[in-house]
């Protein structure tokens, strides 16, 4: 095989924050040591590190590898050349042809464009679900005059959201909210693009982890709110 | 001749106590000071060295005029009449210029006075302060009061000022009255002297800051110093291989290497050049107590001439070695932990070990006030660079003869003292075999010092390999060497001649030389150093090809206006190309630095060129990391072979193909080269005949061996005779003019007094018993028996150091022990 020296997933890999290029690796195997995904389905970082110095992007970015990779970091964090391995794996998803990559990640990538949140929850039923856990809490002692201060001006907090909390773990809203009534929090919830999962990080699309971060600036800046609540 | 100089070295670990005994040796005076309270520095901790698995420190003390210095082992404190040793002592302010300095000491108070204290210890069971031994690297706990070194003499208390809580309960109980508790009291003292030694010394890495070791959370993670503890007998296991978490036997050991090196991520871009050696003897000296010892390693660095040997012996014997980095790991229920490591792509493996050791590595140690810019201070290697035992006494010598060179020419041989012991007329005259660069640096001090030398240089010209040399400033620097000598007046060059015949005695010997018509003079003379070089291999004549050629011969070959412009898309380098095999079992050290500096030369030209290395150990130690380091970052690829798999070379009429393995994407791997450089090494030139004649040792490789690898680097081990250079062992050319020096150094201290004094106890032979059956002969350590004109064998009486030997083995009692004056 003619090996081509430049690799556009080891440049952008480097444009990411912080870590070294793949050059600078010694193949001492630290990653894979510490990898959950070692030796599922022939995976091992070495071998994507590897391939982005020999500049294999295309073959890289057609095969499973990036795909298998749960970007936990634990590679990354313990590389002694200090490698910006979880960025190369974003760099080689970035690259996968869109009707490649994995279904459930596609879909929710084209619901976040197209709703603002990844389950494509209409504005209208997230209204419902929050008015509904609301009244809920309203049941117990000391919180029957709680209320949810969707779109409120001048708050001091915006909360984002998980969508599995409006999906299907209801209780955990009912944790946060009781915490902010009793400390007499003032904050608010955005009734649309409250997304707080980007899965533009996942993809290795940076346009789209531009568009989900826009929106939270867009509701920040409509909103007025002094600081952003992030718990993903 | 001029009055002794005066010296102060600070620091007294191995490279400030070799460069004390030096000068002391050439009549010198040195104060040698310590903060410490105890010479030895980090040695007292280390049982053993490599790759004798001795100690032997006591074989750097004098054996020449031996009676100076007293002879017992040097863990215990290292005494000479020249020597001043200065504990708790540190150097303030220096002023003045080189020749006349004045320094200013400060000490501060023992708190126990050694001439009192008696070493009972009554004092350690009351002292309530208890915390982690710092010699034992917290793997036990000492008091407030402790004793500074397992075995230093006077076995003198110390009493640590930072954590001593002044409750008096020491004091109390001292029967001696050594301990006095008032309030810190700190002296100074002005030293006017010729010139200062640093010799400040190394430091470890903490390995806390690789948090992923679990090194403080985990009793059973240690450091590689605490596992030497652990080994000697002196140690708070007294040599037994103990789990410290619950004093189980530790069977299942392992050793991760480069904790805190070879770490961009820990700013650490270096090499500590001696943990993987550290590591085999301690892994070969755990399988003798019944361990069985792991050591995950990235490349096995065992450079230089003994070293490959030593990891081949280890292997045979059962040791264990994976190739990779461990994650990370965790303590396991019921003892011992869980590693978890990945030594094949793909494979994920998590094994259980009772103990692991963490090879921490070592940087450049002193905190204290930094002296090294002032003119007539010096520093030696061992505080600048890593370096091993060895490499840094042969550091120390060469800064100590630059010392003494401040101080003029030697120093006149005292008259009267109170030690009576005859003396031997010796010759002030050194022959210096070999005009290379250890050749010439050794003749150049020795010179400067006024000491007439003899040059033998087998060619017509002086600088050995320059012309193959391919850094031309290296190149510049021999060329310089070579004007030197040719202009000193106490420089005699004999070129195109070669030593024929050697006879005569440590001190007077006579060598004749003969030039291409075999004429010449018979030489007579003290000393004589063995400098005759080498050379870089030739490639086999399967391999002549015009792209095909030596890593040297390509870096020299880089800076061709022709290759310069040429396109070069792929260059392949295959290192360890027929050496470090059965057949040539030893690294050249040099192919590995040479090849990684063409990748900047190639880089510089041709931006784009595809480079491409095989290797199987990178061998880059200390600092030349940063040459490995860099390589990669200009985006030459490294790919990893095995010797029963190498690289193969297709030569074709107008290419040259490269096939072989990358083992990280499972694939074979194919280029075609526009150059090929192959790291085929060097090897030493006449070695078996210098041998021969010299009647010294040499390896099978013909490598010249000094008496001890560690402790007596350029000595031959028989008294007078001196080696130096590639013809000793593959070096760096800083490394070879280092060498030479150290090798002046020896001579030295034989030849600058005219009047070379005998131990007080030597053999002699009774002549009328001697039935010439030469049994003394071969048992002599010291080579200083040879056969007599008058039908009985002889004594040279400066080699001798009078242990017996041949007293034990004489079957007619014609050899005895004599003991001089009193």
């Amino acid at each position: 095989m003619t090996e081509n020296a430049s690799s556009l997933i080891k440049h952008t890999a480097l444009m990411r924050p912080d870590g070294h290029a793949a050059d600078f690796c010694l193949g001492c195997g630290t990653c894979a040591a510490g990898c959950p995904m070692t030796g599922i389905d022939g995976f091992d970082p070495r071998k994507i590190v590897r391939m982005a110095m020999l500049g294999r992007d295309e073959q890289l970015a057609a095969s499973s590898l990036p795909w298998l990779c749960t970007l936990c970091g634990r590679c990354e964090n313990a590389c002694p050349m200090g490698i910006n391995i979880v960025g190369l794996i974003r760099s080689a998803r970035g690259l996968t042809e869109k009707d490649k990559t994995p279904t459930a990640i596609r879909k929710g990538l084209e619901m976040l464009l197209e709703t603002g949140n990844i389950l494509g929850l209409p504005e209208e039923d997230f209204g419902f679900i929050i008015t509904d856990v609301a009244e809920e809490l309203n049941e117990q002692p000391g919180f029957e005059d709680f209320t949810v201060p969707l779109e409120k001006k001048d708050a001091r907090l915006l909360c984002t959201l998980h969508n599995k909390l409006v999906n299907i773990q209801n209780e955990d809203l009912i944790h946060w909210w009781k915490i902010f009534h009793l400390a007499d929090e003032s904050w608010t919830l955005p009734a649309r693009n409250w997304e707080g999962v980007n899965w533009g990080l996942f993809s290795g699309e940076d346009q789209v982890l531009k568009v989900a971060v826009d929106n939270i600036v867009q509701n920040m800046e409509r909103l007025d709110a002094r600081h952003l609540m992030y718990p993903e | 001749m001029s009055k002794p100089g005066r010296f102060v070295v600070a620091g007294a670990g191995i490279s400030g106590v070799r460069a004390s005994l030096d000068l002391a040796e050439t009549g010198h005076e040195v104060v040698l000071l310590d903060t410490a309270p105890v010479s030895g520095g980090i040695l007292l901790a280390l049982d053993r060295q490599f790759p004798n698995d001795h100690c032997g420190m006591c074989r750097m003390l004098p054996m020449l005029d031996r009676d100076q210095s007293k002879y017992f082992c040097m863990r215990l404190g290292m005494f000479h009449k020249n020597v001043t040793f200065m504990p708790n002592t540190e150097i303030k302010e220096i002023g003045g210029g080189p020749g006349d300095l004045k320094v200013l000491l400060q000490s501060w108070s023992a708190k126990v006075d050694p001439d009192l204290c008696n070493g009972c210890g009554d004092c350690l069971e009351v002292c309530p302060v208890s915390l982690p031994d710092d010699l034992a690297d917290s793997l036990s706990l000492r008091k407030a009061i402790f004793k500074p070194g397992p075995n230093t003499s006077p076995s003198t208390l110390a009493i640590d000022p930072d954590s001593c809580i002044l409750c008096g309960k020491c004091k109390e109980v001292c029967q001696t009255g050594a301990i006095t508790l008032g309030p810190d009291y700190e002296q100074t003292l002005e030293e006017k002297v010729t010139a200062v030694i640093m010799a400040t010394g190394v430091e470890y890495f903490d390995p806390g800051d690789a948090s992923m070791y679990g090194y403080g959370k985990y009793a059973d993670v240690i450091t590689s110093l605490a596992f030497e503890r652990m080994l000697s007998s002196s140690g708070p296991t007294q040599g037994r291989i103990l789990r410290p978490s619950d004093g189980a036997p530790a069977e299942n050991i392992a050793w991760i290497q480069c904790v805190g090196s070879r770490n961009l991520r820990l700013g650490a871009d270096h090499c500590s050049g001696a943990c993987c050696m550290f590591a085999l003897k301690q892994a070969g000296l755990s399988m003798e107590k019944g361990s069985r010892p792991t050591i995950f390693y990235m490349d096995m660095r065992t450079f230089g001439r003994d070293w490959q040997k030593y990891l081949d012996r280890a292997s045979s014997s059962g040791l264990r070695l994976v190739r990779c980095r461990p994650h990370s790991l965790e303590a396991r229920n019921g003892g011992g932990l869980m590693l978890s490591y990945s030594p094949v792509p793909g494979e994920l493996i998590d094994e259980h070990f009772d103990l692991v050791v963490l090879s921490v590595g070592r940087a450049p140690g002193w905190k204290g006030p930094d002296f090294s810019d002032q003119d007539g201070v010096l520093v030696t290697g061992g505080s600048k660079r890593l370096l091993d035992i060895s490499r840094s006494l042969v550091s120390a010598s060469s800064v100590s003869f630059r010392a003494a060179m401040i101080s003029g020419s030697p120093v006149q041989a005292e008259q009267g003292d109170s030690i009576t012991s005859q003396r031997v007329k010796v010759k002030s005259k050194v022959l210096v075999v070999g005009g290379g660069p250890a050749g010439l640096s050794a003749s150049l001090a020795l010179a400067g010092q006024g000491i007439s030398v003899v040059i033998v240089e087998k060619n017509d010209f002086l600088g050995g390999n320059v012309s193959q040399i391919s850094d031309a400033e290296a190149r510049e620097r021999i060329r310089e060497l070579v004007r030197d000598a040719e202009k000193n007046q106490d420089i005699e060059i004999l070129l195109k001649s070669r030593p024929m015949e050697f006879s005569g005695t440590t001190g007077n010997f006579q060598t004749h030389v003969l030039d291409q018509q075999n004429k010449g003079p018979i030489i007579e003379h003290g000393a004589v150093i063995l400098a005759s070089g080498g050379s870089q291999s030739t490639l086999p004549a399967s391999l002549v090809h015009p792209k095909v050629m030596t890593v040297f011969d390509l870096h020299r070959r880089l800076d061709d206006p022709e290759i310069k412009e040429k396109d070069l898309n792929c260059l392949v380098f295959i290192q360890c190309f027929e050496t470090r095999t059965k057949e040539k079992n030893y690294c050249s050290r040099l192919c590995c630095p040479t090849a990684l500096r063409s990748v900047e030369k190639i880089r510089s030209t041709h931006p784009e060129s595809r480079i491409i290395f095989f290797y199987r150990d990178i061998m880059t130690p200390g600092d030349l990391e940063h040459l490995y380091t860099r390589a990669r970052e200009l985006g030459a690829i490294f790919i990893p072979y095995q010797t029963d798999i190498p690289p193969k070379l297709i030569l074709e009429k107008e290419q040259v193909v490269v096939e072989g393995f990358d083992p990280y994407l499972g694939e074979e791997v194919k280029f075609k080269a526009d150059l090929v450089g192959l790291g085929s090494g060097l090897g030493p030139g006449s070695g078996h005949e210098l041998a021969e004649l010299f009647g010294i040792r040499v390896d099978r490789e013909g490598f010249l061996i000094e008496a001890d690898p560690k402790w007596r680097p350029v000595d031959s081990g028989r008294e007078g005779i001196f080696i130096c250079g590639l013809a000793r062992n593959p070096v760096s050319l800083d490394e070879a003019v280092d060498e030479g020096r150290a090798a002046a150094q020896r001579a030295m201290r034989l030849v600058y007094n005219p009047q070379a004094r005998m131990s007080v106890s030597t053999a002699r032979i009774r002549p009328a018993l001697c039935s010439m059956c030469g049994l003394c002969w071969t048992v002599c350590p010291y080579f200083a028996r040879y056969p007599g004109s008058k039908g009985a064998m002889e004594v040279d009486p400066l080699a001798c150091q009078g242990c017996g030997a041949c007293v034990a083995i004489c079957p007619n009692h014609a050899s005895v022990l004599e003991v001089q004056g009193d």
